[in-house]
């Protein structure tokens, strides 16, 4: 995998926490537009409305199918217009669409203007998705020099778009009770209003824009062979769509089962409150996920396999909605390192269109999927459709369990400097004393002299805790834990070379920022 | 023989370029006897490097002084606000 995130600059601890800052104060109207359009309080009641107007399981599908089927026609250009043009333009039309779907939804008199609204809901997806990831890879690498923070920045995007969507799931709730079903798809559009006029406000990152932009054919056709050539890409496709799937089929699908339990109107509220804060639970443990360690993917995989189980036999309505909730935060903690990685394998300037192109051959999935459990629904119960689910738990395991070993963040990704910069040392052309010191470095005093070992070894710590993780995951497993090398590369699936350049680069680090000790000592 | 001299390096001596990108092999004992001969003759003469070799010595000595949790690196924020909506959930 090729990362887009440029080598950078050894970076001293202070200027690291700057540049934290920095990213953090950016990243507020972002926050904010990301929590206020997900303020949706038509969500709790949807289903009830869409039954009051006319709809039953299989017009509910064919609504669904009908939005997934407007998608893909316009996620890879509205992806693509995002790389040439702006994404934060592409994510303010999406929300003139949100806006219009809400609208039009509220006034609906039967299943056919509700499916207009659905389309336009299709519109807002498809302008969306792939675009607020982008931006927040873009604008970690332009802050920081690297990727590293990118897991833990959308996983907090993913926690505030779940915060306003468990907050309008609870208030809708609340709200339906004192006015009409309706009201609360117009109450939502002040929302959006907000979100749009925060996300002017916000600095949109240049990465992705060239003086000598490729013209737009040869971009197009850099996005559909990243996303269709064999190659390190395509089982992260793969697994992102299976995961996307899991996620959709529990979102739209998952209050099915109340209604097919007789549950009562107030727990539709809270249900997809739950669901909703799984989804930003999902986001934050992705962020510290490591698939590539056996046990917790283990665990995970079982996890989800069986509550897709719970889901075919269980009557009690606690243990769905718990099955439910479980499957939709451990499908998105999985898929943040996943995404992680796909926009470590493409450049800027079509990371939106490929991420938006994921979005596609999700829709594009989605769509037989939702005929088919909207038939199997209607024949045998929405029950039986636990076993569709299962079977693609069972698929995404696989192909996660293929591609597994791979998920440590390739070398290449985000390399550091190397311990000793190249003008430390006197160039080829020396005529007496080629490539050897300028200034040849100094002994150190011994730990435990002048230099307080605890001292020394609280900077040490630092220094680890500080590293990206390839280098800081090799670091410690061969000098915290003391393992031997054979093992390490094993189970972190590197070559001999690879495992030595990144432990030479983390003890390079470690030993600058020791160096650095040892002269303020000295002076 | 690291610093700047009057006598040139011994015919056959290695940089301190190259001596330096070889350390964690020459310390793993993954480098071919030839080569680690070369560098052998190169530390006898070169303070640079020897020092550079003890402070990787340094470096590893310290680090295996730490645990596993004391060089987590998950992002403090991340995990305070885990902790707190886990609280928050188990009070309602």
């Amino acid at each position: 995998m090729v990362s887009a995130a440029e080598p950078h600059a050894l970076t001293a601890e202070p200027e690291v926490a700057r540049a934290g800052a920095g990213l953090g104060r950016r990243l507020r109207p972002i926050y904010l537009a990301a929590f206020l359009q997900n303020v949706a309080l038509w969500v709790p009641i949807e289903k009830l409305f869409m039954t009051d107007i006319g709809f039953d399981n299989g017009s509910v599908a064919v609504m669904a199918a009908a939005y997934a089927a407007v998608v893909p026609v316009l996620e890879v250009p509205s992806g693509i217009l995002a790389d040439r043009w702006s994404r934060r333009g592409v994510v303010l039309l999406a929300q003139a669409a949100l806006i219009a779907s809400v609208v039009i939804g509220g006034l609906s008199p039967n299943v056919g203007t509700y499916i207009v609204a659905a389309l336009f809901l299709g519109v807002f997806f498809a302008l969306q998705s792939g675009t607020f990831e982008s931006i927040a890879y873009d604008t970690v690498v332009e802050e920081t020099g690297e990727a590293t923070v990118f897991e833990r920045t959308i996983g907090r995007i993913r926690f505030v778009e779940s915060a306003g969507l468990v907050a309008s799931a609870l208030a809708g709730g609340l709200l339906a009770e004192a006015v009409p079903l309706r009201a609360t798809y117009f109450l939502t559009v002040p929302f959006i209003v907000v979100a749009g006029l925060a996300l002017r406000r916000f600095r949109e990152p240049r990465l992705h824009r060239s003086d000598d932009a490729d013209p737009l054919r040869q971009q197009v056709a850099a996005t559909y062979r990243v996303l269709l050539d064999r190659g390190a890409v395509r089982p992260i496709v793969g697994l992102l769509v299976l995961t996307a799937l899991l996620l959709q089929a529990m979102l739209e699908f998952g209050p099915l089962w109340l209604v097919a339990l007789a549950a009562s109107a107030g727990i539709y509220g809270p249900h997809w409150a739950g669901l909703m804060a799984a989804l930003g639970l999902g986001g934050l443990l992705g962020g510290r996920l490591v698939l590539s360690r056996p046990l917790p993917a283990v665990v995970i995989a079982t996890v989800i396999i069986g509550c897709c189980m719970v889901l075919t036999a269980s009557h009690a309505i606690g243990i769905v909605i718990a099955a439910q909730v479980l499957v939709v935060l451990l499908v998105v903690a999985v898929s943040i390192p996943i995404t992680g990685r796909l926009h470590d394998a493409v450049p800027s300037s079509i990371r939106a269109g490929v991420a938006s192109g994921v979005g596609t051959l999700t829709w594009l999935t989605f769509l037989p999927f939702a005929f088919a459990f909207g038939a199997v629904s209607d024949r045998s119960g929405v029950h039986e459709t636990g076993w569709i689910l299962g079977a693609v738990a069972v698929l995404t395991v696989i192909l996660l369990a293929a591609a597994v070993r791979g998920f440590v963040r390739a070398p290449a990704g985000i390399p550091l400097e190397p311990a000793f910069a190249a003008d430390e040392f006197r160039p080829a052309e020396d005529p007496q004393w080629p490539g050897h010191w300028v200034d040849p470095p100094g002994p150190w005093e011994p730990v435990g002299d002048r230099i307080d070992t605890d001292v020394a070894v609280g900077r040490v710590r630092a220094a680890i805790t500080d590293l990206p993780s390839p280098q800081h995951d090799v670091i410690v497993a061969r000098d915290v834990q003391g393992r031997p090398p054979a093992e390490v590369r094993d189970e972190l699936d590197l070559t001999p070379g690879d495992e030595r350049d990144l432990l030479d680069q983390a003890r390079g680090r470690v030993r600058a920022d020791l160096d650095d000790l040892m002269r303020e000592d000295a002076s | 023989m690291s610093s700047p001299s009057l006598d040139p390096p011994p015919a056959g001596d290695m940089a301190c370029q190259d001596v330096v990108q070889v350390i964690t092999a020459y310390l793993d004992g993954d480098l071919a006897d030839d080569l680690r001969a070369q560098v052998d003759d190169h530390l006898a003469g070169c303070d640079g490097c020897q020092n550079v070799l003890a402070q990787w010595r340094t470096v590893i000595a310290l680090a295996g002084q730490l645990t596993e949790a004391d060089v987590d690196n998950t992002d403090e924020i991340t995990r305070d606000q885990l902790v707190s909506i886990v609280r928050g959930l188990r009070r309602r």
